[in-house]
């Protein structure tokens, strides 16, 4: 043992770990989370994550049809009862929607842009020892994509980049408590903050905080990003209210929500590069990885 | 052609190959959405690989694969770059030496090494990455994710001990 601990090889092995150690302190002091040595390391290792993800999907899905058939028989069941609600409902939007038409045209208001640009993108990785459900997607900086774009589906907001290499890009759900985004309940007009909660997390729900202690939002009611911060497009869902409550301090409340879109096992997703309002109001909104 | 037919240089290269390839497979499963997941837990795979490497061809070795396989990981994961590649690191050289100057290199000790190994890199993740952040409930993740996945670890490391020894055996200088 001695011997090693003089031996040229120990220190050789110091030196890497001092190397080691400065590449954390740059990338930790620098804001740059994807520094050079990422950046080569993720070119090298996206195209056989593509490949063995394409292989694992297709695989996973057929015996999935045998696995889960009593499950989809439920879930079939579930939705036909949701979408008999949601036609009911659709009367009445459409109702609205010729009325809000009429009305713009009486007041001289323009409808909003509902115009995004965006990079259709595919989940490649999801690293076992993440428990925030953070993943990889095949598109990076050669795509456009820029740190902060926001990652949504058909469904509603997902989350948004973190970290760009040139072909591949890391997101960070909304599912972990390091994301807050500027949400709106449509009902109300209250507003409040959604992130990730450690209890919450298996379940794959989040929370909208900071909402008063005598809130109206009650079960049911749809979260949608506020667009305050120019970070998120307004209006774009965030999900279903399934429960308020007190904070133990009884200053505010906040609402458990059930997100649109699945995060846990979402695989095909959007990056929004333009959209209206892009970075008009920074401030309150912000992502921060580890 | 024969393994013992080949040239001493030529057995090196392929065992350094066929590790490689093995670190690479890690890799992959790793991080490959879904895979070899039960109950919402998954396996380390680039852990055990890296210990049983270190374990079966010393510390220099180890050391190396261990920077290697702990950057791809870094990448993969939402971590600051170099993060696991320095636990893995340190894991690594004291696997080596525990199996050069301590303890005999069986399957039981060498189970119980990847069981430590991935035990510290759990710990130190949670640490690191949860506890000091401030959320509240953090003991919520160790208890429900990252204890679970250190087992399932250990339970995953079983084959790849034979592995890697057939690999390390088969190739050993003669």
């Amino acid at each position: 043992m001695r011997d090693f601990l003089r031996s040229r090889r120990f220190k050789v092995l110091l030196a890497v770990l001092a190397v080691l150690l400065g590449f954390m302190i740059y990338a930790a002091a620098s804001g740059d989370m994807a520094t050079i040595p990422s950046k080569i390391v993720s070119a090298v290792v996206t195209p056989f994550q593509k490949l063995s993800s394409a292989i694992s999907t297709s695989v996973s899905g057929f015996l999935g049809q045998f696995a889960n058939s009593s499950k989809n028989y439920e879930e079939n069941i579930a939705l036909k009862d949701r979408i008999a609600e949601l036609e009911n409902k659709l009367v009445d939007y459409e109702e609205l929607k010729d009325e809000v038409e009429q009305l713009r045209e009486l007041a001289g208001v323009q409808a909003l842009s509902e115009d995004y640009d965006g990079v259709g993108a595919t989940v490649i990785a999801r690293d076992a020892t993440d428990q925030y459900y953070s993943f990889i997607l095949d598109k990076g900086s050669k795509h456009g994509i820029k740190e902060h774009d926001p990652v949504v589906t058909q469904r509603g907001l997902v989350g948004t980049v973190t970290k760009v290499y040139p072909t591949s890009c890391q997101v960070v759900t909304i599912l972990s408590p390091d994301l807050y985004v500027g949400a709106l309940e449509t009902r109300t007009g209250e507003t409040g903050s959604v992130s990730g909660s450690v209890e919450l997390v298996e379940d794959g729900k989040c929370v909208l905080n900071y909402l008063q202690r005598e809130t109206n939002i009650t079960n049911g009611d749809v979260i949608s990003t506020s667009g305050s911060s120019g970070r998120y497009p307004q209006g774009f869902v965030i999900g279903i209210v399934e429960d308020v409550q007190q904070k133990p301090d009884g200053k505010t409340a906040y609402a458990v929500i059930q997100p649109s879109e699945d995060i846990k096992s979402v695989s095909n997703v959007c990056i929004l590069t333009e959209f209206e309002g892009k970075g008009i109001q920074a401030g309150d909104e912000g992502a921060e990885a580890e | 052609m024969a393994v013992a037919e080949m040239s001493q240089r030529k057995r090196n290269a392929v065992k350094w190959i066929l590790y490689s390839i093995l670190l690479f497979v890690a890799f992959i499963f790793q991080t490959t959405v879904d895979l070899f997941q039960i109950f919402g837990v998954k396996p380390i795979w680039i852990l055990p690989v890296i210990m049983y490497i270190a374990v079966f061809e010393g510390e220099w070795a180890g050391a190396i694969f261990g920077v290697v396989g702990g950057l791809f990981w870094d990448t993969a994961a939402n971590k600051l770059l170099g993060f696991n590649a320095i636990i893995l690191l340190v894991l690594t050289v004291c696997a080596a030496l525990l199996s050069m100057y301590l303890i005999k290199a069986n399957f039981w000790n060498s189970l119980l090494i990847v069981l430590a190994a991935a035990l510290i890199q759990g710990l130190a993740d949670y640490v690191f990455c949860y506890l000091i952040w401030g959320h509240s409930s953090t003991h919520l993740i160790l208890i429900k994710k990252i204890l679970p996945t250190v087992a399932y670890t250990t339970i995953a490391a079983v084959p790849l001990f034979f592995l890697v020894r057939k690999i390390s055996r088969a190739f050993r200088p003669e």
